[in-house]
């Protein structure tokens, strides 16, 4: 699927900010489920733009020093996505638990076993896998699918009711939470199983036009599917072929070529798609637009 | 009466004398020239080196003390005396130790090799409290990251050196060293004159040659250096102050700095200066808030990733401290091995590591044995001596090995070696530890033959950390009689920097 994102964030400052130093984590990844064939970004006003390279995707950065009172970040990319049919390599039937024994593989993927701020590996993580076991086959692909439908059953998407500092006890408490907090649980309950699970952030096409979510809200339609307000987050998951699967825990679903992978990390604060320090006003207000259409 | 009289090693290794009461062949004219002074006349001494220091404001700081931030650098007028042949063998193993954990950094930095060898276990890198992801990749200038380097010592109970810390981060106490020395030669001028000391005062020219070599490309000529330090508060100030105007650079806080286009600038009177090496001694948590903790006041947004762009140098690099992490420490032996194919010329303290179930049920077995140490903690702080604790705070131990086993490690409590030190009017036995500087750079590790000897002024104290009332000493490095020759060609490299400083 050949699918263009436009993604705008901007913050507004009541008085103006100064001395801006910004990293951006927006840039699509090329790995094997995906292809970013271009991708462009702006700054307003204008900044020169720098970026390296980490193993999840390219950072980039800039800073602007003089007073303003906005600050608009532009960003838009084509993606070319391939895994069309998610479930293709997945072993559904045979008990495959061992392969997450190995210690090499406790090794290998040592980062994406650990706790971290942002996930603890709470006790009440268990409670939710052995939910999921009951209803799941033998095999870890039929766990993480049965967890994902238990994590979207467990909790209740709810816009507004969590926000970046709420803690995985407390979403466990008020089940209820928006995309991030399904994938810190998910991250949770996955690590203290053994299976390796890092933190996706990204963009899901909908394939919705935005007259249509706004119908929505009064028409008797099904549900459209949610990808928040801005960016995305899900999970992958370490299969025992050794290829890491994406699991939507926030629409039940399994990540195909609707998903757009931008970087990845043991939590959001790896991926957090900007960044920034200023000298200003603590307040300011931050408008993020995201839109995802397809292309011929 | 002279000030040894009465004096007892109790059966530990002293420095200084034999287990029959002699003095070692090294010490021996120390030896003649202090018997020959009465206690009065070494009190007198003692009091004028105390009175230097304070003139000389050598201060340094402890936190949380109600008594003021500031305290006089407690120090013991009888020096230290290494023989070249020890010095030798330190300064092969020291050499040898820095050289393979330099290769450790850049290898877990990039490759990973030693990780997929299984040479150490990746979890114990990759999830070290100090380990920096966000720095993977990167190239420092040289593949060297850590530039100076402060090695712990110690001397069991045969005398054998031992590894205790490595200090890769920000050590401190070099200006100790240099302070120490020229006390000494104030107030005991004569010693001097009987033994081949080595001079140490060239580390500032090396130091600053090092620094210099970090430049980036087309800014070699005339390098802007300047030490970064946290401020006033900084336990270490002192040093930070000495060393900046020692090595005729500025001394900055984080806010004398920005970042623009990648480029570091300092902000002078005569408009921003475009700034090329940083000697930073500030920790990596609050180098740039925009990276690391992002609550940090201290840092300058923006270092971090003009220094990946190799716009600036960092001394020491970013990450170093996962290698300084005191279970990543069991592991140099092999990590020396390794990369170099030697056998490791100085032996670590046995190292048990809570991580590993077989240790950690050793571990719980013997708390009242062990020195238990947390493994990212430095400055005594954080540590539990085994035999000298009582029962709740052995129990208090447990409990947090047992929540966080990767956090602790434990050792057996060495018995450290001892030399006399002076108390009122006589000399009794103090443990000792010893720690040298070591300098990385282009032309390999260097050491300056000299070292801070840190000495636990409280009887029966193990604990040398000046934080927890430890003092120093003067440590001579004796030269062979053919090492004249390159004592004065260390004395001729220091004058050729102080020509160019006066430029």
């Amino acid at each position: 699927m050949r699918l263009r994102v436009y993604h705008t964030t901007r913050y507004l400052y009541p008085q103006p900010a100064r001395e801006s130093h910004n990293e951006l984590r927006l840039m699509p990844r090329s790995d094997d489920d995906q292809t970013c064939l271009d991708f462009r970004l702006s700054i307003t006003p204008q900044a020169r733009i720098f970026a390296y390279d980490l193993p999840s995707g390219r950072v980039h950065h800039f800073n602007y020093r003089p007073p303003h009172n906005t600050l608009t970040i532009q960003a838009e990319a084509l993606v070319v996505t391939h895994r069309s049919d998610p479930f293709y390599f997945l072993q559904l039937t045979t008990e495959d638990r061992a392969f997450y024994q190995l210690e090499g593989v406790r090794q290998r993927y040592a980062e994406f076993l650990a706790p971290t701020p942002r996930v603890p590996l709470v006790e009440d993580a268990d409670r939710i896998a052995a939910i999921a076991r009951r209803q799941a086959g033998a095999s870890t692909a039929s766990f993480l699918i049965s967890l994902t439908r238990a994590l979207y059953r467990v909790i209740t998407y709810t816009p507004g009711a969590t926000h970046v500092n709420t803690s995985l006890q407390q979403v466990l408490e008020k089940r209820q939470g928006v995309c991030q907090d399904f994938a810190h649980l998910m991250l949770a309950v996955c690590r203290r199983q053994g299976i390796p699970a890092r933190y996706i952030s990204g963009y899901l096409y909908t394939g919705q036009r935005h007259e249509e979510t706004e119908a929505h809200l009064t028409a008797e339609l099904p549900a459209p599917l949610v990808s928040g307000d801005a960016m995305h987050a899900w999970v992958e998951c370490l299969m025992p072929d050794e290829r890491w699967c994406g699991f939507d825990p926030t629409n039940n679903l399994l990540a195909n070529d609707h998903y757009i992978k931008v970087h990845y990390g043991r939590d959001y604060n790896d991926v957090a798609p900007v960044r920034g320090v200023y000298h200003g006003p603590a307040e300011h207000t931050l408008e993020v637009s995201v839109r995802v259409v397809r292309e011929a | 009466m002279s000030i040894f009289a009465g004096y007892q090693t109790d059966g530990f290794f002293d420095e200084m004398f034999q287990a029959d009461g002699q003095p070692r062949p090294h010490y021996r004219k120390l030896y003649q020239r202090l018997c020959a002074m009465s206690p009065e006349e070494f009190r007198q001494r003692v009091r004028l080196a105390e009175l230097t220091l304070f003139n000389q404001g050598v201060t340094f700081a402890v936190y949380g003390d109600k008594h003021g931030v500031e305290k006089p650098w407690p120090f013991d007028l009888i020096p230290r005396i290494i023989p070249a042949e020890e010095w030798d063998l330190l300064e092969r193993g020291l050499t040898q130790r820095l050289t393979a954990l330099n290769l450790f950094l850049y290898d877990i930095y990039h490759e990973q090799k030693i990780l997929r060898d299984r040479v150490v276990p990746r979890e114990l890198v990759v999830n070290a409290a100090h380990y920096r992801p966000e720095f993977h990749g990167a190239d420092p200038p040289g593949k060297i990251y850590v530039h100076i380097c402060g090695t712990d010592l110690i001397r069991d109970a045969d005398g054998t050196y031992r590894v205790l810390e490595d200090n890769l981060r920000t050590p401190s106490g070099v200006s100790y060293v240099l302070e120490n020395r020229s006390i000494l030669t104030r107030v005991l001028p004569h010693v001097f004159r009987d033994l081949p000391v080595r001079p140490v005062d060239h580390y500032i020219s090396h130091l600053l040659a090092n620094l210099r070599e970090l430049a980036p490309r087309g800014r070699e000529a005339d390098p802007t250096i300047v030490l970064l330090t946290p401020g006033v508060y900084n336990s270490a100030y002192f040093e930070h102050t000495f060393l900046a105007q020692q090595l005729g650079i500025e001394l900055v806080e984080g806010r004398d700095l920005f970042v623009d286009d990648n480029i570091v600038y300092m902000k002078t009177t005569r408009g921003p200066q475009r700034v090329d090496v940083i000697y930073r001694r500030i920790d990596d948590d609050f180098l740039d808030p925009l990276v690391f903790r992002p609550d940090s006041l201290l840092g300058v947004p923006g270092l971090v990733n003009a220094y990946r762009a190799g716009n600036v140098a960092l001394a020491n690099s970013i990450g170093t401290g996962v290698a300084d992490d005191k279970v990543v420490y069991a592991y140099v032996p092999r990590i020396i091995e390794y990369y170099l194919g030697e056998k490791p010329i100085l032996p670590n303290v046995d190292t048990y590591l809570a991580w590993n179930p077989e240790h950690l049920k050793y571990i719980l077995e013997h708390l009242d044995t062990l020195v238990v140490k947390a493994a990212n903690e430095s400055g005594g702080y954080g540590m539990l001596i085994g035999p000298q604790a009582t029962r709740e705070e052995r129990e208090e131990f447990a409990r947090k090995i047992h929540a966080q086993p990767r956090n602790y490690i434990a050792q057996p409590l060495v018995p450290l070696s001892r030399a006399p030190a002076f108390v009122g009017d006589h000399c009794e036995g103090r443990h000792v530890d010893l720690r040298p500087y070591l300098l990385a750079g282009k032309n390999g590790v260097t050491l300056v033959p000299g070292a801070l000897t840190r000495v636990a002024l409280r009887k029966g104290s193990y604990v040398v950390n000046s934080s927890q009332g430890g003092g120093s000493k003067d440590t001579w490095v004796l030269a062979r009689e053919t090492c004249m020759a390159q004592q004065m060609q260390e004395s001729s490299t220091v004058t050729g920097y102080q020509t160019e400083k006066g430029e």
